[in-house]
């Protein structure tokens, strides 16, 4: 592998020295071609190879953040294998996904209109039961479908700390970008290092659900998308959460 | 009861979903209130599975009561996975299980954790509340 430019190493040590976002990210871009190298290999396994770019950004940014200079070996060597991880890592999860069954991915695309017309017409969240009846169908294939829902990977996986990319959501709605409460009190502030792993998307509905207290209907309507959806990006973005901590340990008490 | 086992492993993590799904509903738990609860389960298995050895299995175990569920999620950690997690991530995870049950708590005994969690059904607590406003 080529050697790293001195301009390189010096943007590295900056880095370091400074845990400066920007220049972390100039980083990130600056490597991107590793991603798209990375992903190319793995593009005829039916995924969108844009996506597979972004899985391999993930890695990229996990690269950067890990990559020492004085080491002695190159970025580019020392990302490679992360960056494959990562992109292994993707395809051993979606496998999961590939393993929902049919009957109930069709049901979950019903699923979330189900769910809108009946939260309407009884003014609160249905029960299982409830939907089941809507549905005609039974409340394990209820379940199943709730399941499928959320079961696949489907997190716009922009990287991370790239918020000017991604201020508006998929549906096209603009959501908001930083969450200037999240600085409010001492955990907060804590938890905002993590939180600024996340898009600004999932970053507003993880902070609307779990530090706001909305209900995921209440989340729904102010941003504009189904419960069903903000369902499944709660669930991806704690994956991601999940994935971006180091080395994790349970608290000895929670509540 | 409702027991399972299964291998410290995160592909089996879906089946623990699946399986309280099933046993919230069964409780009468509406659609958040299920969502709510497999997220629990799911934060709780991902860092047990974590810190668990390989041949360690993660055992559930759920109790519906009256429109409650309980659920007791426990495993064996591997020696020398007693690195703290960051402030932030444990800060996040017990906001995040704080927010989505009603009592959530872990022990740490002889090797072994025990997570107990406890969710109610809260319609009926608001149906009451709305008849009395």
């Amino acid at each position: 592998m080529a050697a790293d430019s001195p301009e390189t190493i010096e943007r590295f040590r900056e880095w370091r020295r400074t845990g400066d976002r920007t220049l972390r990210n100039t980083l990130i871009e600056d490597h991107r071609w590793i991603a798209i190298h990375c992903a190319r290999r793995f593009a005829k396994r039916g995924q969108p190879l844009e996506d597979l770019i972004q899985v391999g950004q993930l890695g990229v940014l996990k690269a950067v953040e890990r990559f020492d200079p004085e080491m002695g070996v190159s970025f580019t060597t020392f990302a490679m294998p992360t960056v494959l991880g990562e992109l292994r890592r993707h395809f051993r999860d979606a496998t999961w996904a590939v393993r929902v069954p049919r009957r109930a991915k069709d049901l979950h695309l019903e699923l979330s209109s189900s769910i809108e017309q009946l939260s309407q017409k009884l003014r609160r969240a249905p029960t299982i039961d409830e939907l089941a009846v809507a549905m005609h169908v039974s409340t394990n294939e209820v379940l199943e479908a709730m399941e499928a829902a959320t079961a696949y990977r489907a997190a716009p996986l922009t990287p991370p700390g790239d918020d000017d990319d991604d201020e508006h959501g998929e549906d096209g709605v603009t959501i908001g970008g930083a969450d200037p409460e999240l600085g409010r009190t001492d955990d907060r502030l804590a938890v905002r290092t993590l939180l600024d792993h996340l898009p600004p998307r999932e970053r507003r509905i993880v902070y609307l659900r779990f530090f706001e207290e909305l209900t995921q209907s209440e989340i729904a309507d102010a941003v504009g998308m189904s419960q069903v959806h903000v369902s499944r990006l709660l669930r991806s973005s704690l994956e991601r959460l999940r994935q971006m901590a180091d080395a994790p340990l349970l608290p000895e008490t929670v509540a | 009861m409702v027991w399972l086992a299964f291998p410290a492993d995160t592909r089996w993590v879906r089946l623990a979903r699946l399986l309280t799904s099933g046993v919230a509903a069964q409780a009468g738990f509406d659609v958040e209130e299920v969502e709510d609860l497999k997220i629990a389960v799911d934060e709780i298995c991902a860092t047990l599975i974590e810190r668990s050895g390989a041949d360690e299995p993660v055992r559930l175990a759920f109790r519906p009561v009256d429109g409650t569920v309980e659920v007791v999620i426990e495993s064996a950690i591997a020696t020398g996975s007693a690195e703290s997690w960051t402030e932030e991530r444990m800060k996040l995870s017990e906001q995040i299980l704080s927010v989505v049950v009603d009592e959530c708590h872990s022990e740490v005994v002889d090797g072994l954790v025990r997570y107990r969690l406890v969710k109610a059904h809260l319609a009926e607590v608001a149906e009451g509340e709305d008849d009395g406003g």
